[in-house]
């Protein structure tokens, strides 16, 4: 165990000294995630800032802006007509509302106008601001042309009526109406789960871990050609400990770095609760042993550090594409067949299931492929041991 | 400041008892391309033996298999009594290996360098570090000890990988061209530690293609070429035996039964 944990402790050394282990392992999978959320992640919430003048000053200008503060992931502003206009003339906000004076005698008259002030196109933000007010002020003209519509019929019937009762109870019946949501609106996606992070980040975790794992492999080939491995079977470590060292070392490596990646995913994107994190982090280590196992397989196979650079990073990228790491792939079609037989794809289908679906061990998804991925590595090893040379020519 | 001394063998050959090493009809072949055809020589407790030849001669070769790590075609070695063949891990215990070719991890420092080596012989880590420091002063890098291999020089790497060569106190030391490339100081650092192992009863062996560091640090030399031993013998012996001249030098030997034909493998 001595000559092991050496080994072990070296290999993280050395990782942790290797400044493109360290951009490949962590800095551009994050990158890579970040980008990916931002393109196709959707899901993002309303967050825009909108900016008013009130020329009006009246109860339901006063009402329109109400109604628009109170729409939530809307920021209102409201401006005086000075601060409006230098603020557009120097570029500083994009456009602005204008409630113009009679907007009150507007909505009296079902007759309603608001103006926009803007730069250019108005900026998206002025846009979806602009048909917001539009909406609110509509809402307000619809309730006025409902109260004329109520007062127009009691006077038709002949009914004497406290006009002021009667608005009263229309606002009442208003109000309470405002309190209930009348439609609402369920977004779903194509494919599997589309909410960015929760598919995006497993399938780039899973790709990631076993893309460094086979370069840390290159390595073992630097160590054959440098001497350094033949000098260290010249010494009492025996080839099962070096291998070992190796295997563990490489492992060790991955889950350091699942655990961070989804750490920060955790704390980013809140996908975990301590359960599944644990649960994930559990089928990381098969993840682990069979990239570690992969690694090993490389470096038997390669006989230059160039074969075992670019032999790792075909297999791994057209692996992760096969394996679904960034499209989610119809498991009937002969893609998604091919693709059972890579390690991303049951990494992939494993973390999705925890991640995504936020289940555990219970789960078939989530067991089998743990049993896969750890069956996976010990064929690996049992590839890479007979295959593992010490040296290019003997 | 290191001072430059001279670096002639001056103590007297070890007296002849049973042979620490023997090396009897070693042979290998590579794809049908035999390297090694049919070596035999020994090597007595506590002397250093010279082994040289042009490039290509399978001196190499014969000390990766004497190290273990290259399977013979044929013949055998002993060390201390153990069969390489069938006690390999025995015959590590006894070794220590400097190779040719600097093997050391250069984003490592010094002391770790050697450490690591010697809890690959199983050392804890305390007598890992200890052994590594008494090491590190044998070739006069104390004060670099903390420093990454990858900033030294040539003659500073050469000079850890001689330190990391001694990690497990080994009773035979191989020494593969252990001065190609270093400057005089390093090189006279590295004679004065060879003289001092020497000294402690290590039996060395030696590869140069320097022939007069040969002449005066080697007890007995053998000349290899085309993968066999062509003499063997005290530097003197040679020189008598194979010398065109009296004042014959122990290159002229070299050249004489190697000939002068360029090697370029």
């Amino acid at each position: 165990m001595n000559r092991i944990s050496a080994i072990v402790t070296k290999e993280l050394r050395l990782f942790a000294s290797d400044k493109q282990q360290l951009f490949f392992g962590f800095l551009m999978p994050l990158a890579i995630i970040a980008m990916m959320v931002g393109a196709f992640g959707g899901g993002q919430p309303l967050n825009i800032t909108g900016y008013v003048l009130d020329m009006d000053n009246s109860t339901q200008s006063a009402a329109l802006i109400d109604g628009l503060d109170r729409i939530a992931g809307i920021n209102l502003r409201v401006l005086d007509a000075t601060e409006a206009a230098a603020r557009l003339e120097r570029s500083d906000i994009a456009s602005y509302l204008v409630i113009p004076e009679g907007f009150a005698q507007g909505i009296a008259a079902g007759d309603v106008s608001l103006e926009v002030q803007r730069r250019g196109n108005g900026g998206s933000d002025g846009q979806i601001f602009s048909s917001f007010a539009v909406a609110v002020a509509s809402d307000l003209a619809a309730d006025a042309q409902q109260h004329r519509n109520v007062l127009a019929n009691l006077d038709a019937l002949g009914l004497t009526y406290d006009a002021a009762v009667v608005s009263s109870v229309l606002d009442e019946f208003r109000l309470a109406a405002a309190d209930q949501p009348r439609v609402s609106l369920v977004m779903d996606s194509a494919g599997e789960r589309g909410e960015g992070a929760s598919f995006f980040l497993p399938g780039i975790v899973a790709m990631f871990a076993l893309f460094t794992v086979a370069l840390g492999s290159e390595n073992i080939v630097a160590e054959r050609k440098n001497g350094t491995l033949e000098r260290l079977m010249t010494t009492r470590l025996s080839k099962a400990e070096l291998l070992t060292g190796k295997f563990l070392a490489f492992g060790v490596r991955t889950l350091l770095q699942v655990t961070l990646l989804f750490a920060i995913g955790w704390i980013w994107f809140g996908l975990f609760t301590p359960s599944t994190f644990a649960q994930t982090l559990l089928f990381s280590v098969a993840v682990a042993g069979a990239g570690a196992a992969f690694g090993l397989l490389v470096s038997a196979i390669a006989r230059s550090q160039e074969q075992a650079v670019w032999g790792s990073v075909i297999i791994t990228n057209v692996s992760a594409m096969l394996g679904g790491s960034f499209v989610a792939i119809d498991p009937d079609s002969i893609i998604g067949k091919l693709g059972r037989f890579t390690l991303n794809y049951h990494a992939n289908v494993g973390y999705r299931a925890m991640v995504g679906a936020g289940v555990g061990f219970e789960s078939p998804e989530v067991w089998q492929s743990f049993v896969i991925l750890l069956g996976a590595a010990i064929v690996l090893l049992l590839l890479a041991i007979p295959a593992f040379r010490v040296r290019g020519d003997a | 400041m290191i001072s430059i001394k001279p670096f002639v063998n001056t103590e007297p050959a070890p007296a002849p008892t049973d042979a620490f090493v023997v090396v009897n009809d070693l042979q290998k072949s590579f794809n049908g391309t035999t390297a090694v055809q049919s070596v035999t020589f020994s090597i007595r407790r506590g002397e250093i033996f010279g082994l040289l030849g042009p490039n290509g001669a399978g001196k190499t070769t014969t000390i990766r298999m004497m190290a273990t790590t290259l399977r013979p075609s044929g013949g055998e070695v002993i060390i201390g009594g153990h069969p390489v063949s069938t006690a390999a891990d025995a015959v590590r215990g006894l070794i220590g290996v400097c190779p040719q070719d600097i093997a050391l991890y250069m984003e490592l420092t010094a002391l770790d360098n050697l450490m690591f080596f010697g809890r690959m012989e199983g050392l804890t880590k305390a007598e890992a570090q200890r052994q590594a420091e008494i090491n590190l002063d044998l070739v006069g890098l104390t004060e670099r000890a903390r420093s990454r291999v990858g900033t030294f020089s040539g003659g500073m790497k050469r000079r850890v990988n001689l330190a990391a060569a001694l990690m497990n106190k080994p009773e035979l030391l191989f020494l593969d061209e252990p001065t190609v490339g270093v400057d005089p100081q390093s090189r006279n650092r590295i004679f004065e530690a060879i003289l001092a192992l020497r000294q402690q009863g290590m039996t060395l062996l030696y590869t140069t293609h320097y022939m007069e560091e040969a002449d005066r640090l080697c007890d007995r030399i053998g000349i290899m070429d085309s993968g066999r031993i062509v003499a063997l013998g005290s530097p003197a012996e040679l020189k008598l035996q194979h010398g065109a001249s009296a004042s014959a030098t122990l290159e002229d030997v070299f050249l004489n039964l190697t000939g002068r034909r360029l090697r370029d493998a």
